[in-house]
């Protein structure tokens, strides 16, 4: 193994390889700024350059690309709130009002170093857990992908404001979610759910455009109330001292950091489980972590680790999900899709073979992802401040440029005119939602997971009956969501117990 | 903000009902999940407008983990400023359909800059250059992105 | 006599310059433009890598020698795409829709969302046939189509849902040849039916014949029965029409069949100009040729063969010429791609 950890290295400090991978990560960084046209669909118009390279060249440029968009997906979030990949939403949510706090700085100081560190830990999990990433992945049937997606739904109770009308307002949230994901063709039978007559609704809403129009239009809306520059009225913040601020908040928090990439891998790591979770499933972590109910309530208001929770787990999660891709063919996302079909291009079949025989180009792309993410953040530290200083800019000139960004972005995810208007409309309610404090979160979070959820309930139950609910990790899962529900009334029961001990 | 409130939660129980009764017809497996969910989301919403009507005022744990909107400027202000974005965002979409990107893009921007912000011609002349330039150097160059027609130029035969 | 031949010489002769500028008219169309073929599928797969590959060697062959891109519209099973270049892109030539046959499937059935006609298209050509094949996995001890037939108890088939391959197929099995199937389906993507081959969850798995080429070779299953098309390596497995036992089901079975045999074909909107079209088949019919063209493909593991567009009009026709009987039958078992 670790010949090919050394080999590996040495392809990607090839010349060429190398070259390429810079290639890759220019283009990746003008990309994940854009929002919708981050990872796949680039990653797709890329394809064709592949031809003449061989696999380790052809990775170092795809994955050079894939892994900076990922980082810089979240510069957009914190300057503008508007999603940079559609994986980057949950920073929007603590890190703009930051932002808009004046500490721009500080908040894309925090997301750059946790995508850092998420990338670095995602890389090691990945080279190390090669020898039992086949047994790992093969244990995890529907049943228990089933049920991994409930606790993924379970964390709504930590997304949502405590006392009872917070939760109820949750968890109808997360049934709107629930609800909006079944729109399409069902798979089983594919019958045809709530189309009204569109085609274009036939494989369902997209969730580019869905995660743009909430989370970005009513931070346009905002800030077209506020007629201020993002960051409002104040001077503008000592930025390098912001930066270097956020960068020590991510060691403040390490282990916070740690746990997120660890979520985050292992998110990845599970096939189909889609990147959209992860970095829900890792803020709602980083809110656990609040240690009172005050705490808890500063998170949306622009709470550090509300930035360092999901810039972790996005970048640790493409190591995980590089896992399903390489050794089974089955792709964890829409970028592994693309990836996929470079390698089949290349003529690189998915499977046992890539961890024993083709090793080395398995261990290329590791190291390819920690290169380049550790050259993009220090690349980008430099401009950052740079970068921050647009929130300083008057509101009236920001508008029309974050708009062009937002439509723009919503209408290449997938080149149809109708997601701009989902997106105007998810923006609207989005807006609503917010004004009437309807939480946004565990729609999104039922969004994701609702297929998954569905799909394989259907097929644990159509091929074991009810027999799976004895499995062993089943079993180990249901135990985990019901942790995950009771867990903030739990802190909320030790906090009061413990605050008449120091009154 | 209760009368919002309450809209709101009607609205949401529309939804639900709307989605149980297309349910209905379906076949069985079919109409498992989206029924089990829009019924359990009228349920909730349902509790949420008995708790707004008549319970007490909220108290712990209220506000949502989630963004809350500037309150520093007077509401009429601010209302005025809402429907005003809005009919911007809109007017946007309108002309993207009617012209297209490419033309939609640049026209948007020069209006807006002018009429809304009134900013110098200069300055929106000079903005709308450079936005339409990385608009036109990115996506239609580098990444060879195809944008539709609009209607009008459908309709001309352009 | 002598004055007749002089003057048809001359005709000749005068013709040269126009026929000269005609073809450098369409040299200086195609020169630095941009050729898109739009597919109506995302990710990958073997259509998109064929047709990424088709892309790259294109233009070699088209007068001008233009770019050539690959547009993905992914959206209902292709019906999005199809009916896109069908109806809304401009017949200049530049845009050509890379296709799945299997939209002609929908169009036979009528679907309500179909705006297009098969028949109307220009058919290009088409890159080769793929076949599908049902395979299982390597530790059960079934090893031909009798022993399935003869199975005593039912063999979990997974799926990715009605209309597709890796559903219908089995289905029609199940139906008209008496094989001993329970389908679980649902699965979001052939990979992740694979995924649950290996994970013991499903035992039978029915996909493209390249798809399942790859599996077999690493192992994980063996292919028992093949479509109507012949693929490399699966020569020699029984077809599906012949196990039949009914002829409603063969024909069904040869309704999907068709499609299928089209394979990867090419089509350019109704209404694009008689001379682009000429260009284009041109050449798809040199390209197939190509000896780079040919080494990508076969280091994708893609198996290339020209198929013209006239035969792939032809079998188009054939397809949506069926009885009302079978039509009433097909109805009940195939629907459209999930």
């Amino acid at each position: 193994m670790f010949d090919a950890l050394i080999d590996g290295l040495f392809l990607v400090l090839q010349w060429k390889a190398f070259s390429l991978m810079m290639v890759g990560m220019g283009v990746g960084f003008v990309v994940g700024l854009l929002p919708g046209i981050g990872g796949p669909a680039t990653l797709a118009l890329m394809l064709p350059f592949i031809f003449k390279m061989s696999p380790a060249e052809a990775f170092a440029f795809l994955l050079g690309m894939h892994s900076v968009a990922a980082t810089t997906g979240d510069i957009t979030s914190v300057l503008f709130g508007v999603p940079g990949e559609g994986l980057s939403a949950a920073t929007v949510i603590d890190g703009h009002p930051m932002a808009k706090r004046g500490e721009a700085g500080r908040a894309l100081g925090a997301a750059l170093m946790s995508s850092l560190v998420g990338a670095l830990i995602g890389a090691v999990f990945l080279a190390l857990a090669v020898p039992i990433v086949r047994p790992l992945v093969l244990s995890f049937g529907s049943p228990e992908l089933f049920m991994l997606s409930v606790v993924g739904i379970s964390c709504i109770t930590s997304l949502s404001g405590l006392g009872a009308r917070g939760q109820i307002r949750g968890f109808a949230m997360g049934c709107l979610g629930l609800l909006v994901s079944t729109i399409g063709q069902e798979r089983q039978s594919g019958s045809l759910r709530f189309d009204m007559g569109m085609m274009y609704l036939w494989d369902g809403l997209d969730l580019i455009p869905v995660l743009v129009g909430i989370f970005a239009i009513p931070e346009i809306v905002d800030l077209a109330v506020r007629g201020t520059a993002i960051a409002g009225d104040r001077p503008a913040e000592d930025l390098q001292k912001g930066v270097i601020e956020g960068i020590k908040d991510t060691f403040r928090h390490f282990w916070l950091v740690f746990r997120c990439s660890a979520i985050g891998v292992f998110v990845g790591i599970m096939p189909g489980a889609g990147g959209g979770v992860a970095q829900w499933v890792a803020y709602a972590h980083a809110v656990q972590s609040a240690k009172d109910a005050k705490e808890r309530e500063g998170f949306g208001k622009g709470d550090v680790r509300g930035v360092l929770g999901p810039g972790a787990a996005n970048n640790s999660k493409e190591g995980g999900e590089l896992i399903p891709t390489i050794a089974f063919g089955v792709p964890g996302s829409g970028a592994m899709a693309i990836l996929l079909g470079g390698f089949l291009i290349m003529g690189i079949v998915p499977g046992p073979d890539m961890l024993t025989k083709h090793l080395a180009i398995t261990y290329s792309m590791v190291w390819t992802l920690v290169i380049a993410n550790i050259m993009c953040v220090i690349l980008c530290l430099g401009i950052l401040n740079h970068l921050a200083k647009i929130t300083y800019v008057r509101g009236g000139l920001m508008i029309p440029f974050v708009l062009f960004l937002i439509f723009v972005g919503s209408y290449t995810a997938n080149g149809q005119i109708a997601d701009l208007i989902v997106t105007f409309l998810f923006g609207f309610l989005g807006y609503i939602m917010v004004l009437l404090g309807w939480p946004r979160p565990p729609m999104v979070l039922g969004f994701v997971l609702g297929k998954l959820i569905e799909t394989y309930l259907f097929i644990s139950v159509s091929r074991y009956g009810f027999s799976w609910l004895t499995h062993p990790i089943v079993v180990f899962l249901i135990l985990l969501t019901a942790l995950v529900i009771a867990y903030p009334f739990i802190q909320e029961r030790r906090q009061r117990s413990r605050s008449p001990a120091n009154a | 903000m209760r009368r919002g409130r309450v809209l709101f939660g009607l609205f949401l129980i529309v939804v639900g009902a709307y989605a149980v009764h297309s349910a209905l017809g379906w076949s069985f497996k079919t109409a498992l999940f989206p029924l089990s969910v829009s019924i359990l989301l009228i349920i909730l919403t349902a509790a949420q407008l008995l708790l707004d009507l008549f319970g007490k005022a909220e108290t712990a744990g209220g506000p949502a983990i989630d963004l809350e909107l500037a309150a520093d400027v007077p509401p009429d202000v601010a209302r005025r400023r809402v429907i005003g974005i809005f009919f911007w965002v809109v007017g946007f979409i309108l002309l993207v359909f009617l012209l297209g990107f490419p033309i939609a893009v640049p026209l948007f921007m020069l209006c807006y800059l002018r009429l809304q912000s009134h900013e110098s011609w200069w300055l929106s002349l000079s903005l709308t250059a450079f936005a339409w330039g990385f608009f036109y150097g990115v996506f239609e160059r580098l990444i060879h992105l195809r944008f539709e027609d609009g209607l009008i130029q459908t309709w001309l035969g352009l | 006599m002598r004055r007749m031949s002089i003057l048809s010489l001359l005709v000749g002769f005068s013709m040269i310059p126009l026929m000269v500028s005609s073809a450098r008219g369409q040299a200086n169309f195609y020169e630095g433009k941009v050729i898109t073929l739009v597919i109506g599928a995302k990710g990958a797969g073997s259509l998109i890598a064929a047709t990424q590959i088709t892309a790259h060697h294109l233009g070699k062959y088209i007068p001008g020698k233009p770019a050539v891109i690959v547009q993905e519209m992914p959206g209902a099973a292709h019906l999005l795409a199809t009916n896109s270049v069908f109806n809304v892109a401009k017949p200049d030539g530049l845009t050509i829709l890379a296709s799945n046959p299997n939209v002609a499937v929908a169009q036979l059935a009528k679907v309500e969302q179909v705006r297009f006609d098969v028949r109307k298209f220009h058919w290009l050509g088409s890159t080769g046939a793929d076949g599908v094949a049902l395979s299982i996995r390597t530790d059960l001890p079934y090893k031909t189509f009798e022993d399935i037939r003869k199975a005593d108890q039912d063999l979990i088939v997974g799926t990715t849902g009605p209309g597709s391959n890796a559903h219908d197929f089995p289905l029609l099995l199940k139906e008209f040849a008496g094989a001993k199937f329970r389908l679980v389906s649902g699965y979001p993507s052939n990979g992740d039916v694979q995924l649950a081959v290996q994970r013991k969850e499903v035992d039978v798995w029915a996909a493209l014949a390249t798809t399942i080429k790859l599996a077999v070779d690493q192992g994980i299953v063996r292919a028992i029965v093949r479509g109507r098309v012949a693929s490399p390596g699966f020569e020699n497995l029984p077809v599906d029409e012949d196990l039949a036992t009914s002829s409603v089901g063969k024909a069904i079975m040869g309704i999907r069949a068709l499609p299928l045999a089209i394979g990867r074909a090419f089509a350019a909107p109704p209404g694009t100009p008689a001379d682009r079209v000429a260009i284009l088949r041109e050449a798809f019919a040199k390209v197939i040729k190509d000896p780079e063209f040919l080494a990508e493909g076969k280091k994708a593991k893609i198996d290339f063969q020209y198929i013209s567009g006239e035969q792939a009009l032809k079998d188009f026709t054939a397809l949506l010429n069926q009885t009302p009987e079978v039509l009433k039958e097909m109805g009940k078992y195939i629907k459209l791609e999930g």
